[in-house]
């Protein structure tokens, strides 16, 4: 905090009408640099007595060690981790091994979507013929969930849609 | 480490008319104090032909029969290299089948192969629940007349702030679709042409190296100008201890067996090395497919339930010994 304080005393600063500005807290970043010298002359003011200026004015922007909040730096995905190096190894297996295995059978998910493409409707109907007992059971808000949708889809793809919808 | 330096190779032409057996060496100077080096060449040039190329006791390769016949065009020539010195030996040099590597460069069907290796496999995740599945959302907010306001019937109607998503994502999506036989073979001769055509193709006799230190591959690779990445293929999956030691070890590097061999990997590495067994055994497999009569079929997906159980189904609603009959005891 820098003070520049009136050439007369505080005590005869009472009387007077002209009073001069005190930077109690610093208006510009400019005057923190190593040389800063405080100006001899009179700093004109004070404008809006008592008002205190909260706001930064002028200078380059202060750090205060708080580093401005920005996107988080670009990383590029590292590409060569043993995952990403053996991307898609064995999807010719049924060609270039014995012909026993299949590409599908090294496929991994949830059980009744692997090599299953369909509209959300069949998903979830084949979803309960593999899940239904279970969530009956154990997720009965899931289960008349999903019982609701099937019901909703059905009307919806037979009453109201048009031929090219998506999904 | 030891720097080689090639000055002169000398080289014979090998044409597949002719059949005489050629002794095929490069003459190679060292700087001394060499590890793993080729043989000392001779200080002075020879004049004699078979002093400047002294007969090494491994056999040679010259030739290579090919499985079906190759009328359209001519068969690629490939060297087969050795991988126990830095600079290795010229083993032979072999016929490569033109369906297989002499193919034209489909980008098309790569692309084609690549987009379904990516995209086969891929599962979709996110869910946004609708206006039905969120919380809350029953009772109309305010009356429908009167109040100046908007009607409105639900606050997590898709209109309003922290309501629900219209036709958002719906669940587990697989986006799942199979590729025939055919275009994934056409796939595999089309990245094999196009590895072969930009010298991205190393032929070697086996993967048998005499250290496992990776910095041993390093300085081969560097020295035989092998791309930033290499993928190794041999013939099975139990491969010499040394080099899946310095494979795993250094990063870009991958081995793989022949089974492995995909589109994506191909293209993903700069330099693709096969081994003798292995370049038969690919060879053979897609020469198969081309020549093949089989139809091809739509995949089907006969998956059950049932195929998932684990343990028997047990009865639990209906005791068997109540249900069977009287007289067996």
């Amino acid at each position: 905090i820098m003070s520049c304080s009136s050439s007369s005393d505080s005590s005869d600063s009472r009387g007077k009408l002209t009073t001069y500005k005190l930077e109690s807290r610093i208006a510009t970043r400019d005057n923190n640099f190593e040389h800063y010298t405080p100006s001899p002359y009179k700093t004109p003011g004070p404008r809006r007595y008592g008002h205190v200026i909260t706001y930064e004015k002028g200078g380059l922007l202060p750090r205060d060690g708080i580093p401005i909040r920005n996107l988080p730096q670009y990383r590029p995905k590292d590409t060569w981790t043993k995952k990403e190096a053996l991307f898609g190894q064995n999807d010719y297996i049924d060609i270039l091994g014995d012909g026993d295995v299949h590409p599908v059978d090294l496929l991994t998910g949830p059980r009744w979507l692997i090599a299953f493409k369909a509209n959300e409707r069949d998903r979830l109907i084949r979803k309960m013929e593999w899940e239904g007992p279970r969530l009956k059971t154990f997720y009965p808000t899931e289960y008349n969930r999903i019982e609701k949708r099937i019901r909703f889809l059905t009307k919806l793809y037979n009453l109201k849609r048009c031929k090219k919808s998506r999904d | 480490m030891a720097l080689a330096k090639l000055i002169g190779s000398i080289l014979k032409s090998v044409s597949h008319q002719h059949q005489s057996k050629i002794f095929l060496t490069t003459t190679v100077r060292l700087q001394q104090n060499a590890e793993f080096s080729d043989t000392q060449g001779p200080s002075e040039p020879a004049e004699d032909l078979e002093t400047a190329f002294p007969a090494l006791e491994t056999p040679r390769m010259t030739s290579r029969t090919l499985r079906f016949p190759v009328d359209h065009t001519y068969p690629r020539l490939s060297w087969v290299e050795s991988m126990d010195t830095y600079e290795g030996t010229k083993l032979g040099m072999i016929d490569l089948h033109p369906d297989v590597f002499a193919i034209y460069p489909r980008i098309d069907v790569l692309h084609k192969n690549v987009h379904w290796q990516k995209m086969y496999r891929h599962i979709d995740y996110n869910f946004e629940p609708s206006r039905a599945e969120m919380p809350g959302g029953g009772r109309k907010p305010w009356p429908q007349k009167g109040t100046g306001r908007a009607r409105h019937g639900s606050c997590r109607s898709p209109l309003w702030i922290q309501g629900a998503k219209a036709h958002g994502p719906r669940g587990p999506k697989s986006y799942f679709y199979m590729l025939s036989r055919y275009d994934r073979a056409l796939g595999l001769r089309a990245a094999l042409s196009c590895k072969y055509a930009q010298n991205d193709l190393v032929i070697v006799d086996s993967f048998d190296i005499p250290t496992s230190e990776p910095e041993y591959l390093q300085e081969l690779t560097d020295v035989r100008f092998w791309g930033y990445s290499v993928l190794f293929v041999d013939d099975t999956d139990v491969m010499p201890e040394n080099i899946a030691v310095s494979v795993s070890q250094i990063r870009g590097f991958n081995i793989l067996p022949a089974y492995g061999l995909n589109v994506f990997s191909m293209l993903k590495h700069e330099t693709l090395v096969l081994t003798l067994a292995a370049l038969e055994r690919i060879e053979g497999k897609l020469l198969d497919e081309v020549h093949t009569t089989h139809r091809q079929e739509k995949f089907v997906n006969t998956l059950r339930p049932e195929d998932f159980r684990k343990h028997p189904k047990q009865d639990t609603t209906m005791l068997k010994s109540f249900s069977a009959p009287i007289g067996n005891n």
